[in-house]
């Protein structure tokens, strides 16, 4: 018994079940595999969110999470979960659309098409999922469109403008492809900054949606009103999305001071600036807090979601990023170079620091409490769920309530806001996905949205 | 100028060719048993290929990818089957081998599944992860979150104890 005795045990799989599998691999259409994993994280989220709304229910009253409240709307109802969206909830949620019909609109109405067809050619849109077209002939366009504008202009629209230009934060990006998915429109989509999806929004003219992480400030509007007319400025909708965030924790009974963003980020960025030179950034070597904080000499553990899936993303985009602009070398980047400034920003170590684990009980009691140094990148409504099982939240500053995470107080979340311009009905048309895609049960959820509960909807 | 998201530059067929007998035979060796290494295999197969768009520029984050799955799966069978364990790995013959060898190679098979059955899970991984999967110590660490010091010493000690029982 010895290494080479271990290793001649293995064998070749066989032939034929290669073959068999590698067939299924490739014959397998990868749109049509994007749609089921979505229909998949649908229908958990419907039997997963039912349970868990039942046990809240369950054991409200027991003070234990404010943000309960704010993590419930998810799963809890949620007035915008259904049906069109009306003229009076648009206006209630756009903060400067005037509701006025599109009369003046400088863009030429595209010739009416049948509307017969729920789905457009091409389009990989399932039969069981609610076809644009479809949906449109329910009357809805004339919430957004006056009622100068039939059901089946609309829908020409549509057919017209099926592929947008959506440009935002990466993680608007995220969302809006997942929405996409479900509508079978063809997005085009560039992560850019906010200030940069403002100007191709209303500037430019190079986006038909932005999602940024900031509203509109007066003098974008004033800038937009100005090159586009006052007729254009009238037909952006803007809508408040919700929140996007992770929390920062450890095991009930663990040992780690508060960290801010900086720190997380000079713990497990892949390249930190050299502190001897640090417009130059060299490979993360801290492997002890020690070397990040000077203060206790433990190694530096993470464990966090798996570097692809939303949460990883969400986490990148939300600390790692605040994280990374305290350093003025990395700031001066984000114009000079902004792919590298992304790399940088968003980049997490390959070694042993960070593992990439799954938010279950066996990773609660098996792998977090088992090492009382190591800390937990979590999502929020995992976090609010287990609080009797993790510490506080460790992220520096308040902890994430309803109320903090509304305010932006909690460095862990960001607000996200959706903006489209009017004029076009197929925008208008993502608007309305989004307005359903937000409500629960939302496959939405899956990518660390939190919607906005009922009371913030109002 | 806007650009399109999906760019394919990884040879998704060399990286089959090369992770379809690492993760069948890490299913191998976390069962103990040919019993439903197939199914195992095809399923993070398949669980994985529909993410690979995700690592056009990053093989290996698939490849960590594709392990975590493999590793979830055999939990998740295990749990399950936990009680079928030793029994069925005598009675499996491989196709592709002659019938002698596949029934030697089934027997210690079954061998090294009774002795690790009282180890720690973490040791029987690290098993997997290094005879089953052929994975080095570094691959490993990177893995399981250990470092790679520590990898060996483990698997060393490991061996060691089942050398003494074999």
């Amino acid at each position: 018994m010895n290494d080479d005795f271990l290793y001649r045990l293995r064998k070749e799989p066989p032939r034929a079940f290669a073959e068999r599998l590698k067939a299924r691999l490739e014959n397998r259409n990868p749109r049509r595999a994007r749609f089921s994993i979505v229909r998949t994280l649908v229908l958990g989220l419907l039997v997963g969110g039912a349970a868990v709304a039942a046990t809240w229910w369950s054991v409200q009253g027991d003070g234990s999470g404010e943000l309960r409240a704010a993590v419930s709307s998810v799963l809890g109802s949620n007035p915008r979960a259904s049906g069109p969206l009306s003229p009076e909830t648009i206006a209630r949620q756009g903060s400067f659309r005037d509701g006025l019909p599109l009369q003046g609109s400088r863009h030429a109405q595209p010739t009416p098409v049948a509307t017969s067809s729920a789905q457009a050619p091409g389009s990989d849109t399932p039969k069981d999922e609610p076809a644009l077209a479809e949906a449109m002939q329910g009357g809805v366009v004339g919430g957004y469109g006056g009622p100068h504008r039939s059901a089946q202009g609309g829908a020409a629209n549509a057919a017209h403008l099926r592929k947008l230009l959506a440009a935002g934060h990466e993680n608007g990006m995220m969302l809006l492809e997942a929405v996409g998915k479900r509508t079978g429109f063809e997005l085009e989509l560039e992560q850019v900054e906010d200030d940069e999806a403002f100007r191709r929004l209303c500037i430019t003219e190079q986006a038909h949606l932005v999602v940024t992480t900031r509203a509109m400030t007066e003098e974008e509007k004033r800038q937009c009103r100005a090159t586009l007319g006052s007729w254009a400025y009238r037909d952006i909708l803007a809508m408040k999305l919700g929140y996007m965030g992770v929390a920062i924790s450890a095991a009930k009974f663990g040992t780690s001071p508060p960290l801010s963003p900086r720190e997380i980020f000079l713990a497990l960025a892949k390249r930190i600036p050299d502190p001897e030179a640090p417009a130059r950034f060299i490979p993360n070597t801290n492997v002890s807090w020690h070397q990040v904080r000077g203060d206790q000499e433990r190694r530096i553990t993470f464990f966090g979601p798996e570097r692809d899936l939303p949460l990883a993303r969400v986490f990148a985009a939300v600390i790692m990023k605040k994280g990374c602009n305290t350093f003025p070398s990395i700031a001066a980047l984000r114009d000079a170079d902004p792919d590298e400034y992304r790399r940088i920003c968003r980049e997490i170590r390959e070694d042993f620091v960070y593992t990439s684990v799954r938010e279950d009980e066996f990773f609660l009691t098996q792998t977090l409490w088992g090492d009382p140094h190591a800390i937990a990148v979590l999502s929020l409504p995992f976090f609010d769920s287990h609080r009797e099982e993790l510490s506080r939240s460790l992220l520096s500053g308040v902890q994430p309530t309803k109320e903090t995470i509304a305010s932006g107080a909690y460095e862990g979340s960001i607000t996200l806001f959706l903006y489209a311009r009017g004029d076009e009905t197929a925008a208008a048309w993502m608007a309305r996905d989004f307005e359903r895609a937000i409500g629960p049960p939302t496959h939405l959820a899956g990518y660390g949205l939190i919607p906005l509960d009922a009371r913030e909807d109002r | 100028m806007l650009q399109r998201l999906s760019i394919t530059e990884v040879d998704w067929e060399a990286v089959f060719a090369e992770q379809l007998p690492r993760i069948y035979n890490y299913f191998r060796f976390r069962l103990g048993c040919e019993a439903d290494v197939e199914e195992l295999t095809s399923a993070t197969f398949e669980k994985a290929w529909r993410a690979r768009d995700h690592y056009r520029r990053d093989v290996a984050g698939f490849s960590t990818w594709l392990y975590s799955i493999a590793h979830h799966a055999a939990i998740d069978y295990l749990r399950t089957h936990r009680q079928h364990l030793p029994l069925q790995a005598a009675l499996e013959i491989a196709s592709d081998s002659t019938p002698e060898h596949d029934a030697q190679l089934a027997s210690d098979l079954n061998r090294l599944a009774q002795l690790t059955r009282d180890l720690p899970e973490r040791d029987r991984e690290l098993i997997a992860l290094k005879y089953g999967a052929a994975l080095n110590n570094r691959e490993i660490a990177r893995l399981t979150g250990l470092s790679e010091s520590n990898v060996g010493t483990i698997l060393h000690r490991i061996v060691q104890a089942l050398r003494a029982r074999w």
